[in-house]
């Protein structure tokens, strides 16, 4: 998993200089660590229809609070479950959205 | 016209808190007050109850989702002519054409562009104020800017609905102008329409702010006395024929103009029933024509009571 390593630098929004979404995108960052857990451990429980509730949500709050690279992970994630894809795919693309929520930064 | 100049309401609707906290962040400019709901069934109830001006619909949400909520406010009275914007994270050209034929008037996909939501939220809010102007414009009477009958019929529904519900009184009241052919026979309808119009006016002055004044037809009038009795309707309609009774008028100073009225505060045994409000009216009213006109008669009381006769015109 070195590679991630290599891409980990910080994901700051879109919206970084806006000072009308300073304060909403501090309070976002503030609670992403619990839904990246939630998404963990929904994960672990091999529970499909919340996790493909939570990958919804993740990408409409990522997208609009301007991380797009999540949101576009999130996206996936939705889709493959959605599409009831390989169960070994969806575990990678949640993986991959947890790495990315973890470099999220104010 | 009983419209209140407050910040029109939008209702939003969308199953993730973030989308609330950001549409509140970023639609804090913009002239509007926002309310936010979490879930599609309470927010077809709220629809109902705060009548908002316009309503954002996620459509993926868990229980009820958009395109049913969508469906179930067009297919209510009381919601259908409320603007709804789908905002959605489906690009989908089958989403979006099925929203647009289910009544929305626009489809706002996520992530939002701001500047675009806002200006496509503002263009709603203006098609709402014309859907507004317009349908008070099919209220009222062109003639006079009383509200019109079909106002006059709906609000009447409204009024017995709520004052058997509520407990509370009311009256309704059935005016005619005497002898009004005659007076468009001897000065033309020019005349009859001064009339018309100077009468409306006198009456828009001297009711309360809570009375609905509406042209039933021709030269007849229907007023709808929220908590009153009759015998509260009494002083106001006296003072409304009695100053009718000494207006002089431009165009026939010689001949004044003098209207009969009749009222009720209860029909007899059917309270629920609007047309029984008006048929006892109206018997009123050809009661007070029949016992010699410019008088006021109570729906069961004796003509012969009616208010002390005037000098009639």
């Amino acid at each position: 998993m070195s590679k991630q390593n290599v891409n980990g630098e910080p994901i700051h929004s879109l919206f970084a200089d806006d000072p009308e979404m300073h304060e909403l995108i501090s309070y976002f960052v503030q609670e992403l660590p619990d839904r990246a857990r939630t998404v963990a451990e929904l994960w672990r429980e091999r529970n499909l229809e919340d996790l493909q509730r939570m990958a919804h949500q993740l990408k409409g709050a990522c997208g609009g609070y301007g991380f797009t690279p999540v949101g576009v992970a999130a996206e996936r994630l939705e889709d493959s479950l959605k599409s009831e894809a390989d169960i070994d795919a969806i575990g990678e693309q949640v993986t991959q959205l947890i790495d990315l929520c973890r470099r999220v930064a104010a | 016209m009983h419209e209140q100049s407050t910040k029109p309401v939008v209702l939003l609707i969308d199953d993730a808190i973030d989308i609330h906290r950001l549409l509140e962040t970023r639609l804090r400019a913009e002239d509007l007050e926002l309310v936010s709901i979490l879930r599609g069934a309470e927010g077809l109830e709220t629809a109902k109850r705060i009548n908002p001006a316009l309503i954002l619909l996620d459509l993926n949400m868990p229980d009820m989702d958009g395109f049913e909520v969508l469906r179930l406010l067009k297919a209510d009275p009381q919601t259908v002519d409320t603007p709804v914007i789908v905002i959605s994270g489906s690009d989908q050209t089958a989403d979006k054409v099925t929203g647009l034929d289910l009544g929305a008037i626009d489809y706002v996909c996520k992530p939002f562009n701001f500047p675009e939501l806002r200006a496509r939220v503002r263009a709603a809010l203006r098609i709402h104020h014309l859907m507004q102007l317009l349908a008070q414009k099919a209220h009222i009477d062109g003639l006079t800017g009383l509200w019109n009958r079909q106002h006059f019929d709906e609000r009447l529904a409204e009024e017995v609905a709520a004052c058997e519900r509520n407990d509370r009184s009311l009256t309704v009241v059935l005016c005619d102008l005497d002898n009004f052919k005659s007076l468009n026979d001897s000065y033309g309808h020019a005349a009859g329409d001064a009339v018309l119009q100077g009468f409306s006016r006198q009456l828009g002055q001297l009711i309360r702010r809570t009375d609905i004044a509406c042209r039933y037809g021709g030269e007849e009038f229907a007023i709808i006395l929220r908590d009153t009795d009759a015998a509260s309707a009494m002083s106001l309609l006296e003072r409304i024929r009695s100053e009718l009774a000494s207006m002089v008028w431009p165009r026939h100073p010689e001949r004044s103009v003098t209207a009969s009225f009749g009222l009720c505060d209860g029909p007899p045994g059917a309270r629920n029933d609007p047309n029984a409000w008006v048929e006892a009216a109206d018997k009123a009213l050809y009661q007070a024509k029949e016992a010699g006109r410019n008088r006021i008669v109570v729906a069961g009381g004796n003509p012969g009571d009616a208010m002390p006769l005037a000098k009639a015109g």
